[in-house]
């Protein structure tokens, strides 16, 4: 079997992979610990929900957009040649892709959805559930409606459960993918300690002259990204996983903010790392394959915490 | 002693003629101990980007199918949980008569074909031509 | 001088109005107690001063010298923090985030300020253990050194004591009193009037009646001989008591209490007769 690994591991593709898998699963833990810990948790499930419903969205944009570039192509000079140049390059790159319209689209929802904190304004779970499911069904409404892909049912399942999304990237999706989430994890160290402050007590950080909303509306921001980043590795139906085991795990044995937060990354990334090659040799679905080794994790690491709570008191 | 010396030529000879038949079918690309999921993802990476993989030699595992209507045969690569599918056209080597010098439909088949680029089918850039099929 | 004046304040939810036209100012060194009945507002107002909550009208001004990140403040726990994954020291430390601004580290000083801060409040040696198994004072002492943290000047405490014990609650009391003789000002919420006025040099009463001034002119109001317990605490005599008592029993009737009245005449049960 380590043959097989060996043989996998030397192929350009798989080595993206991995590297691009692990460090989605790294932001996702790290951000994971502030979400469960200021219980909310599904919003990471709404927002994957919402995602879904853009791309769809971006879907059935795209051959209106590539009307239009040809439109541009043809008609006349709007301005001036550079403006006009640069309106047809950004109109055929969004053509191409739509990762920045489903960015854009889920890290509004995001901010709407956290930028309150404790006071959003869109309080409750059933706010939150109207607006995932809404999006879900719309979403798949529109791509049966207007899709011009051969496959629907098999693009619609590899979005939801990301089978082999990590393994198809393109170049520009990996370095995309490496920057953002090397940006996040800088962002996540330079603002540590007010990220705690503000996950702890909002209150307090507030009348002590904290900018909580500012922090906040950041947080909203770098979950978003997180989430588009994270339909690539395991589809949109299990990003939740991706971001609550770790820190749950995490939370049984560790006791300190900073022990949860590192022990939460290195579970995070074990984990992926495991999932990813076991899905590679065994032929399995990505997604879930993460998930159940998360799931195994989270298992080892509550007995560990039973087992500590026992006898240290 | 005469026939001892026309033994060793002959088994020189194939050896040579062997030899140099290999070096021929040189295969660039065996994906053939790859399992589904990843050879539908080098397929699919392939034809993200086809103009690097022009030219070159593939020896690859897939399902065979047939469009009558078309009168092509295709290779079809799948995932692992088969929700995701890339179907390629294949030419054969030599003209092959449907049914009787095809493999049976939706078999197991491994073709060692090169690459081509189509760039005038923007749905399919890239198909297989010079195809032997082994199955 | 005066650190925090409130004129015409009035405050509440939604439009709806809590507390109307509220004037009070508090001085350096002061320590005011805000006392009322359930859902009069101690706690709104206390959020609006912080600048929490926006106030309906009126307005807050605070003295010189004290900005928004010189105020410490000890908010009512929530369920997510007593079930926290924290250690005691880094939550103290959290208390210095006020003065760090944009730093993204704390500095030497802070650390050592929260060094010291969790020694004055005697929690030194629970640095490292996590915040969830500690006791309810002990969990309230690292989070008044977390706003000590913030403040050495001004500390605004929202019902410190409340699910404590009474030995845990007097020691509380104590370790407030020391502060205010270290010369910090204290802002307090309690629902414990007669620890209320034996502590605080100002007593704030807001509901029904409102009332600010000095804790001895509190005591003499009619609203103290409703909440208070009996003549000693209240300072008043055994004659006016009895007088008093008199006078609400024939209101209410019950002879266990004329008796009780006529017999002794000591700490009784004043507050109660409500």
């Amino acid at each position: 079997m380590f043959r097989t690994i060996e043989m996998y591991l030397k192929v350009p593709f798989v080595q993206y992979a991995l590297i691009v898998g692990v460090l989605i699963a790294l932001c996702s833990s790290l951000l994971g610990v502030t979400l469960v810990l200021k219980r909310f948790s599904f919003i990471g499930d709404g927002l994957s929900h919402v995602a879904f419903g853009a791309m769809a969205v971006a879907g059935v944009l795209q051959p209106l957009l590539k009307d239009v570039v040809k439109e541009l192509a043809k008609g006349p000079t709007i301005l001036n040649e550079g403006i006009h140049g640069a309106i047809t390059g950004v109109v055929t790159f969004l053509s191409a892709n739509s990762m920045p319209f489903v960015l854009l689209a889920t890290t509004l929802s995001a901010i709407l959805l956290l930028r309150g904190g404790k006071r959003t304004r869109i309080k409750g779970d059933a706010a939150i559930a109207m607006i995932s499911v809404g999006a879900l069904a719309l979403g798949y409404m529109l791509l049966s409606l207007f899709s011009a892909s051969t496959n629907l049912s098999g693009d619609v399942c590899s979005t939801l459960f990301g089978s082999t999304s990590i393994l198809t990237l393109t170049q520009a999706e990996v370095w995309l993918c490496v920057s953002l989430s090397a940006v996040v994890a800088v962002i996540f160290f330079l603002f540590y300690n007010k990220i705690f402050a503000v996950t702890f007590d909002e209150d307090f950080a507030r009348a002590s002259g904290t900018g909580v909303d500012a922090y906040n509306l950041l947080i909203a921001v770098v979950i978003a990204v997180i989430i588009v980043l994270a339909m690539n590795l395991v589809g949109s139906l299990l990003i939740s996983a991706l971001i609550i085991f770790p820190a749950m795990s995490a939370m049984r044995v560790f006791r300190s903010f900073r022990g949860v937060t590192v022990c939460s990354a290195v579970f995070s990334v074990t984990c992926a790392l495991l999932g990813i090659l076991v899905s590679i040799v065994f032929s399995t679905p990505v997604g879930s394959t993460i998930v159940a080794v998360d799931i195994v994790g989270f298992l080892i690491f509550s007995v560990i915490g039973r087992i500590r709570g026992g006898i240290a008191k | 002693m005469k026939r001892f010396i026309v033994l060793v030529c002959t088994v020189v000879l194939c050896s040579v003629s062997l030899g140099i038949a290999k070096a021929e079918t040189a295969v660039d690309m065996d994906l053939t101990a790859f399992n589904r999921g990843i050879t539908y993802a080098q397929m699919i990476q392939v034809c993200n980007a086809p103009e690097s993989y022009d030219g070159k030699t593939f020896r690859v595992k897939g399902i065979f199918n047939y469009s009558e209507s078309k009168g092509t045969a295709r290779i079809i690569f799948s995932d692992s949980t088969g929700c995701c599918e890339l179907a390629m056209m294949f030419i054969p080597a030599q003209p092959l008569e449907y049914p009787d010098d095809y493999p049976p439909l939706y078999s197991d088949i491994v073709i060692t074909a090169k690459l081509a680029v189509d760039s005038s089918n923007p749905e399919m850039p890239c198909r297989f031509a010079d195809a032997e099929i082994e199955w | 001088m005066a650190q925090l004046t409130c004129s015409g304040l009035t405050l509440g939810y939604e439009g709806q109005a809590v507390l109307r036209e509220l004037s009070f100012t508090v001085h350096a060194g002061d320590y005011l107690c805000i006392v009322g009945e359930n859902g009069s507002g101690k706690s709104t107002l206390m959020k609006t001063v912080l600048g929490l909550m926006k106030p309906l009208s009126g307005q807050i001004e605070w003295g010189e010298g004290l900005h928004a990140n010189e105020i410490g403040y000890l908010p009512q726990q929530t369920v997510v923090q007593k079930d926290f994954p924290a250690t005691v020291r880094e939550i103290v430390l959290s208390g210095c985030q006020g003065r760090a601004g944009k730093r993204p580290f704390y500095s030497r000083e802070e650390k050592r300020l929260a060094r010291e801060n969790m020694e004055r409040m005697g929690v030194t040696q629970f640095a490292r253990r996590c915040y969830r198994n500690l006791s309810g004072g002990q969990q309230q002492r690292v989070l008044l050194a977390r706003a000590l943290c913030a403040t050495q000047k001004l500390l605004l405490l929202d019902e410190p004591v409340s699910g404590l014990d009474p030995m845990v609650t007097a020691e509380m009391y104590d370790l407030i009193a020391r502060l205010h003789q270290e010369g910090v000002t204290v802002i307090m919420i309690s629902h414990d009037i007669a620890a209320a006025v034996r502590y605080a040099t100002h007593i704030l009463h807001v509901g029904q009646h409102v009332f600010f001034g000095t804790a001895e002119a509190y005591r003499q109001t009619e609203m103290a001989r409703r909440f208070l317990p009996g003549p000693d605490a209240a300072g008043k005599t055994q004659e006016e008591e009895k007088k008093h008592r008199k006078k609400k029993d024939k209101k209410k009737g019950k002879k266990k209490e004329k008796k009780r009245a006529e017999g002794k005449g000591t700490a009784g049960k004043g507050g109660e007769d409500e």
